[in-house]
């Protein structure tokens, strides 16, 4: 049994006892619920802030001047968070700086972070390493807004010793576009620096700042021995989430839906309807793995994609060539499919923002910021950008500027991307609510109600407005009234987009059915079973396209509904665990769809097939991942039948069979410059000494003198020769198999690295200090050509030799000689990299140059036949096989969370870009590249530890 | 009218905190205050996300935020209700300590042992961890020490606030704590763990919280019902032919709007979804059929509020009981993983939570169902618990086929505005069929039943719409409910029995509420849920229905008493 307590009566000096106490429990929760918010929150933006805005995306565009010449543009650009685990700091920004230098590119990344009440620069990067400022110079500090405050600092910067004394002298405003800033500081700071390659040298910079914007004006004189030079920089544009400064009109005022532009849901009417086309399996365009899931399907246009991944990079790629144009990361997640309108991309980031960036150089046009993150990708039409937030706002900005034009709220989120429907733009929100609005001013032209919540849509054809809803009701709308003219019910859970065209509408409902309705009357057409089903079908010319979550791209007939082809993904392995990834796009005549591929494969696999024929040659990869003990280091794996020979970071040469243990078959003392097969043996460098190594017993066959270790320089095995460099002393040759001298070619020559290379008939070409052609018997040189140095490998095809070298003190070239008789044939001008040679074959040598452009010359004239920037330096020299040629780069290393290395494959004689693989993980180490047999050997300290990646080209 | 809507039920139903402990009464205000803090955040939580956001995850390509903000609100909102439940366990029986440590166990793992990354060693990040599994695995300790000492009944006062005090230290450490370490990782510029843990958590956690919707929308319908009721009070004191020609005029200008002026859509939806006209037309029938068989059965001699609270109560954790145990065992295997290194998947792979899910409501509609036939059927218990059998009929007869076509992934539909336009119909015709007999009584009642269909089948909506005018969220219907049912349901929590005395009742109570709103409005905020949309696809459907035909049964609309004759009890 229960009883109830009952309260006893109050008197009233009880109630106002009890009353104070309740106001009193009220306020101290209150207190303390604004304490812990107070602590939760990022402190606001204080004066260092303010001064050196860092919000992903920033932009300053400056004018620039070179001792009172014009120097064009310098760009400026706050890139990515970044981590910088060498120095124990995890909240680092980057900023980018790019200029020119009589008309050549520089590409330099400064770092910065906070320590207390100072924002100090760290270091800066250039493509090839990390100049660390230690300890970290201050450039701001929370004192700076009086004027007279000085600060002083010594240390080492950019490789200098540096003593720096600043000093905020001056309180003033000063104008940018138009716009007078308030309160700006201007700052003189004088530099004393030193070093090997400067001598002494003052530097004095009279520099204004201002707060939300920045540097405004930079004025940099440098007086020294060896350097004396005068700089100006005047800011004429500046973009960030809170401000942008002129100049206007820099926004698209193209339609998104003149171009087939990615998706989702293709064009500007969502209607995933592609009037032309036909998928056809065998014509493959290109595919492109990465290391990075995809979050939305591509945007871009023939030849052109941008992508958003996982971490906030958004990247624009040229499908034809190859190019990684630019790559800018923004607050990671990207939160909508990138919209590609005219010359702007529009991506939206986590911080609340949406950044129109301009397609060629990934520079921000503008920047605008709401109250609440972007819920869907933006509709881009005549001039305006609409856009829904997740605080269930739909805005319209203007294109040009970004400024609001108009914004209405809702009652539900709006989580799909409008349609456009002539002049109105179309919306559904979560509730289930269709509604039309006034592209020019946001007045509600009509609102009609889904019977349940929203499935999918809305999707816009021919004035036919298609939603679905989650109880399983397609609904046709009129678009210029809003009137229903259909409702039909097809089956539970329409929660994908419909695609709607050519006289159909196709919805997906639950449990693998495609159905096509009439578009006139909503009748049922015809259904058919879809296995795995997955992602938003698309209508392309007469057939329906469907990715089935395996990965498969099925087409079906638009008529009837029969299966017409099958696309079976071209992927690594039949084991590795495939998922379908993003929507369909299209990107001009290419159909993309993408994959997620389980580890340890790269994260996604994107896929091209052409639309309007069979005209392609693309190529996807297919072999293994396969675990490694070690780094390989410098020199990439070298492949012996099945099993994969490494000389390691960790001073041992690993054998690593395909299954079961890695055997250790030497361990030294000192670096292993390389390892090489030689049958039956195996070479290395064990200290001074040459060393023969049986793989099986691990003993040493035999070993010989060769000299101190050094990168580059490695024996080549030439039948039953090994051809053997010996720094300082020549050339040796010796017996594979016994290790006995057969002949030695005598030469002091120590400038330069590179192994021998072995012509077809068994002469020996050699390229340090000289370049020398020997007899392969006796070791007597044919011929010499003196002063060519290199420190790569050589190549040589059809009579020819290849070296890219340096001769005198000439720039570096390309140089084709006769092989025959040593005359140069042919030089141009190549900055070659370290360690990194050309390839020949086929009429063609291709090489890559140490900022990573690649180009192809034709073997007897030196005719440029193409080049492609590749954007980052080169992993090792180009791989030829039959008819296509690979490239390894080494991708940016700006922190650890940032690589895009990758092998990109392309047309030996064209260029055309065919196909690229990202082994992915973080930049610790170096990547290293090479092959065996026309297997690409990848090997890269990945997420998933050291790996090599044994690859093969596959035409499907 | 006030009388009638608000201030009747409030008077017998609000929870009251005089007459308890001074302490328990500061506490039990604690608790209030924080709760009508949450439920005011619930209300403007759009408002949270102006702020800086956390990113947590992504669902089906959709990026989730929770405001930073939000940490510690949460945080601290966990912390205060569980202070309030274990201190009002420990007034409670052994059984009801155990259960609430093990609650708090399971259900707080997630924070007990936390993942961070550290660029460099300090000793702080060290201690704070140690001094977080210490405060959490204290509490258990706490309790079973002060179970041994209480059975010295001298010692049971002193070891009941030293134990208070200590558990209420143990979890301010710990929930303080855990927001230090997210401060430390925030500052450091590592990507901050305890959003991800807490949303997963939360997440994994929330259908503790359908208890709680179906508490609001059982709030909502009987609000409705004191709309319907309030709205019939002028009527009562008119004469018979006013009140027929007014209610048929009432049910003109209704039919006019909902009928004939979308004739076009129903014949659409007719066409289009006949299965969900049948079964709306189904249940239709179904309630009438019980209702006209049952209509002689005796009253509980509790009277109907009592009985209402402890009905509702019942049928809320029958229905919900299946996903309540599955979200309490995998949250053990959670704990068992978290806490002791053991490897979940074998006990993952065990333990069968599809069949829980899939035919746990199954069985406890059956068994719901066969309660109520046998008290219908059994003539010594339906003098004293006739408005149980009907409920408990109702509710179980109803629930099943819906458990069954959910089985067999078959969605009839049910239409809301259809089940109106039956319920109007045939009160139309009524009147018009019995024009010349119909009693001032009867027209008046169906006056009132249309009334409440209609607001009924909004299923809250004219309390969103009324909310949105002072900018209210949408979930202004389920906080409405919430706070009806705190003001108006609550009375149960000042009872007294021997497992759980009354003096632990409301400290558990509302420990619990503020529990549920603290982790609803994280879900909410972050919008990172479809809890709140279980309120109408659930929570209405399946217990919302039965309910009302149930409300509308056993306390029919009548002619309000004389304002004198409502006595404070007090």
């Amino acid at each position: 049994m229960s009883s109830t307590i009952r309260e006893p009566a109050a008197s009233l000096k009880e109630r106002w006892r009890w009353g104070v106490i309740w106001l009193a429990i009220a306020a101290v929760l209150l207190v303390v619920m604004a304490m812990g918010i107070k602590a939760a929150s990022p402190s606001s933006t204080d004066i260092v802030d303010s001064y050196f805005p860092h919000e992903l995306g920033t932009t300053w565009v400056y004018d620039s001047k070179m001792d009172g010449a014009d120097a064009g543009q310098r760009v400026e650009r706050i890139v990515s968070p970044s981590l910088l685990p060498q120095l124990g700091v995890a909240n680092a920004y980057l900023r980018t700086v790019s200029y020119e230098i009589n008309g050549n590119p520089v590409y330099l990344y400064d770092y910065y972070a906070r320590d207390g009440s100072d924002l100090d620069f760290l270091g800066e990067r250039d493509n090839t390493e990390f100049l660390e400022t230690k300890p970290g110079l201050p450039v701001a500090k929370l004192s700076m807004t009086t004027p007279g405050t000085e600060w002083e600092w010594s240390g080492t910067t950019s490789g200098f010793d540096a003593q720096l004394k600043a000093e905020v002298v001056d309180r003033e405003d000063a104008e940018v576009a138009g716009t007078t800033l308030r309160d700006c500081l201007r700052t003189k700071t004088h530099y004393d620096l030193q070093g090997d390659q400067i001598g002494k040298v003052t530097l004095d910079v009279d520099e204004v700042l201002c707060p939300g914007v920045g540097t405004v004006s930079r004025d940099e004189r440098a007086k020294g021995e060896l350097i004396s030079y005068e700089t100006e920089l005047e800011l004429h544009e500046f973009h960030s989430p809170d401000l942008n400064l002129g100049p206007e009109g820099n926004g698209s005022q193209a339609s998104e839906s003149s171009a087939r532009g990615g998706g989702p849901g293709i064009y500007a009417n969502r209607s995933n309807y592609v009037p032309e086309g036909t998928v056809d399996a065998s014509a493959l365009a290109w595919s492109d793995s990465r290391d990075q899931r995809m979050q939305f399907p591509p945007a871009g246009r023939d030849g052109l994609m941008v992508t958003a991944e996982e971490d906030g990079s958004v990247r624009a790629t040229d499908t034809v060539t190859g190019a990684d144009l630019w790559h800018l990361k923004i607050a990671a997640p990207v939160l909508a499919a990138p919209v590609v309108a005219g010359d702007i991309v529009y991506v939206a980031g986590s911080d609340k923002t949406l950044l129109a960036l301009d397609i060629s150089t990934g520079a921000a046009k503008w920047t605008t910021r709401f109250d609440d993150v972007v819920a869907a990708a933006p509709l881009v039409v005549e001039g305006s950008v609409i856009v829904p937030t997740e605080d269930q706002v739909l805005h319209s900005l203007d294109a040009a500027s970004g400024r609001e034009e108009w914004a209405v709220g809702f009652d539900a989120p709006i989580t799909r991307p409008p349609a456009l429907a002539k002049d109105l733009v179309v919306v559904a929100s979560d509730d289930g609510s269709v509604t039309a609005l006034s592209v020019s001013d946001g007045e509600m032209a009509w609102s009609e109600d889904l019977q349940g919540s929203l499935g999918g849509g809305p999707a816009v054809s021919d004035g036919l407005v298609v939603a679905t809803d989650n109880g399983g009701t397609v609904a046709g709308f009129d678009a210029a009234t809003g009137n229903l003219l259909w409702s039909s019910y097809v089956g539970v859970n329409v929660l994908t987009q419909p695609a709607v065209g050519g006289g159909e509408v196709v919805v997906a409902p639950g449990g693998g059915e495609i159905r096509a309705l009439a578009a006139d009357d909503g009748r049922t057409l015809w259904a058919r079973n879809v296995p795995d089903f997955s992602s938003p079908p698309l209508i392309v010319g007469d057939g329906i396209v469907v990715l089935t979550s395996t990965g498969t791209v099925r087409t079906y007939s638009a008529a009837d509904g029969r299966p017409r082809s099958v696309i079976e993904p071209p992927l690594f392995d039949n084991d590795s665990p495939v998922d379908a990834g993003t929507a369909l796009a299209v990107l001009g005549d290419d159909l993309v769809f993408s994959l997620d591929v389980g580890p340890p494969w790269p994260a996604t696999s994107l896929f091209a097939y052409r639309l309007d024929g069979p005209d392609a040659h693309g190529i996807a990869f297919s072999g293994e991942i396969r675990d490694m003990p070690t780094v390989a280091d410098i020199v990439p794996p070298v492949l012996v039948d099945e099993n994969l020979l490494v000389a390691g970071r960790d001073k041992v040469v690993w054998w690593i069979p395909p299954t079961g243990r890695p055997e250790e078959l030497l361990r030294s003392d000192s670096f292993l410059p390389f390892v090489e097969d030689a049958g039956e043996l195996v070479l290395t460098q064990d200290g001074s000494q040459l060393v023969a190594l049986s793989p099986q017993t691990k003993e040493r066959v035999w070993e010989m003198t060769m000299g101190d270790p050094y990168t580059g320089t490695r024996p080549t095995v030439s039948g039953d020769q090994v051809i053997v460099p010996l720094r300082g002393v020549g050339i040796a040759a010796v017996d594979r198999a016994t290790g006995d001298p057969e002949w030695l070619y005598r030469s002091t020559a120590v400038a330069g690295a590179s192994s021998p290379l072995v012509l077809s008939g068994g002469d020996v070409v050699y390229g340090v200090e000289d370049l020398v052609k020997l007899d392969g018997n006796t070791g007597d040189p044919v011929w010499k050509n003196k002063g060519i140095t290199t420190f790569s490998p050589l190549a040589a095809d059809d009579d020819r030799i290849f070296v890219a070298g340096i001769r005198g003190g000439e720039p570096s070239a390309m140089v084709a000689f006769d092989a025959v008789t040593g005359e140069e044939q042919w030089s141009v001008p190549f900055d070659a990299s370290i360690l990194v040679g050309p390839s020949a074959g086929n009429g063609v040598v291709v090489a890559i140059d140490a900022s990573g452009v690649a180009a192809a010359w034709d073997e007897e004239t030196g005719r440029e036949l193409w080049t492609v920037d590749l954007g980052t330096p080169p992993d090792g020299s180009p791989v030829i096989v039959g008819d296509r040629v690979a490239f390894s780069t080494a991708g940016r290393k700006e922190d650890i969370y940032q690589r895009e290395s990758r092998v990109s494959v392309h047309d030996l004689m064209t260029g055309r870009y065919e196909g690229s693989f990202d082994p992915g993980g973080p930049s610790f180490g170096t990547a290293s590249f090479g092959a065996s047999d026309g297997i690409l050997l990848v090997h890269a300290d990945t997420e998933n530890g050291y790996a090599t990646s044994l690859l093969e080209m596959v035409d499907p | 009218m006030y009388e009638v809507l608000l201030g009747a039920p409030i008077r017998e139903g609000r929870l009251r905190v005089r007459g308890l402990h001074p302490v328990l009464r500061v506490a039990t205000m604690v608790g209030l205050v924080a709760l009508a803090g949450m439920l005011g955040s619930l209300l403007f939580n759009e408002a949270w996300r102006y702020g800086e956001l956390s990113y947590l995850s992504s669902v089906s390509g959709r990026a989730v935020f929770v405001p930073i903000a939000l940490i510690p609100i949460t945080l601290g909102g966990l912390c205060l209700a569980w202070m309030l439940i274990l201190s009002g366990t420990l007034q409670a029986s052994l059984a009801i300590r155990i259960l609430g440590s093990a609650f708090f166990l399971t259900t707080t793992a997630f924070i007990s042992d936390p993942l961070l990354v550290e660029l460099s060693n300090r000793t702080g990040v060290s201690v704070t961890k140690v001094l977080i599994r210490v405060s959490f695995l204290a509490v258990p300790v706490l309790v079973a020490l002060y179970s041994a000492a209480s059975r010295r009944r001298a010692w049971e006062p002193k070891a009941r606030t030293i134990t208070i005090v200590g558990i209420c230290t143990c979890l301010a450490i710990f929930f303080g704590a855990n927001f230090w370490l997210y401060l430390y990782e925030a500052d450091s510029g590592l990507g901050a763990t305890l959003p991800t843990l807490m949303s997963g958590n939360i997440l994994s956690l929330q259908y503790l919280l359908i208890p709680l919707v179906y508490l609001g929308a059982v709030g909502v319908i009987e609000f409705s019902y004191g709309v319907a009721e309030a709205a019939a009070v002028p009527a009562w004191a008119a004469g018979r032919d006013v009140a027929r020609v007014v209610v048929l005029a009432f049910i003109a200008i209704k039919l006019w709007i909902q009928l004939f002026s979308h004739l076009r859509e129903w014949a659409t939806y007719v066409s289009s979804r006949p299965s969900g006209f049948l079964f709306t037309l189904y249940a239709v029938v179904l309630f009438g059929v019980i209702g006209a068989l049952t209509r002689s059965m005796p009253r509980d001699p509790d009277g109907f509020e009592n009985t209402k609270e402890r009905v509702v109560l019942v049928l809320i954790m029958a229905l919900a009981l299946a996903n309540l145990f599955n979200v309490l065992a995998i949250s053990g295997i959670e704990f068992l993983s978290i806490q002791f290194g053991v490897n979940p998947s074998p006990l993952e792979r065990v333990y069968p939570s599809g069949a829980v899910l899939d035919w746990g409501p199954v069985v406890l509609s059956v068994l719901v169902l066969a309660a109520g036939i046998f008290l219908l059927i059994r003539d010594d218990l339906k003098e004293r618990y006739g408005d149980w059998a009907i409920a408990l009929t109702m509710v179980g007869v109803w629930s099943l086929p819906l458990n069954l076509m959910g089985l067999a992934n078959y969605y009839p539909g049910f239409n809301y505005a259809l089940l109106d336009l039956f319920v109007t119909i045939a009160a139309a015709g009524y009147i018009l069929a019995r024009w010349g007999s119909i009693s001032t009584v009867t027209a008046v009642r169906l006056g009132a039943v249309v009334a409440f269909s209609w607001l009924f089948a909004t299923k809250g909506d004219f309390l969103s719409i009324i909310g949105g005018w002072f900018g209210l969220a949408s979930v202004a219907v389920l906080v409405f409910g919430i706070l009806f049912t705190l003001l108006a349901g609550s009375s149960f929590a000042l009872e007294e029995t021997d497992r759980l005395p009354a003096r632990a009742r409301p400290l558990i109570w509302v420990g619990y509420l503020l529990l549920s709103a603290t982790m609803l409005n994280w879900l909410l905020t972050a919008h990172d849920s479809e809890i709140s949309g279980l309120f109408g696809s659930d929570a209405i459907l399946r217990i919302g229905i039965p309910l009302a035909v149930w409300f509308l049964l056993r306390r029919p609309f009548e002619s309000p008493p004389p304002a004198t004759a409502a006595p404070d009890p007090s």
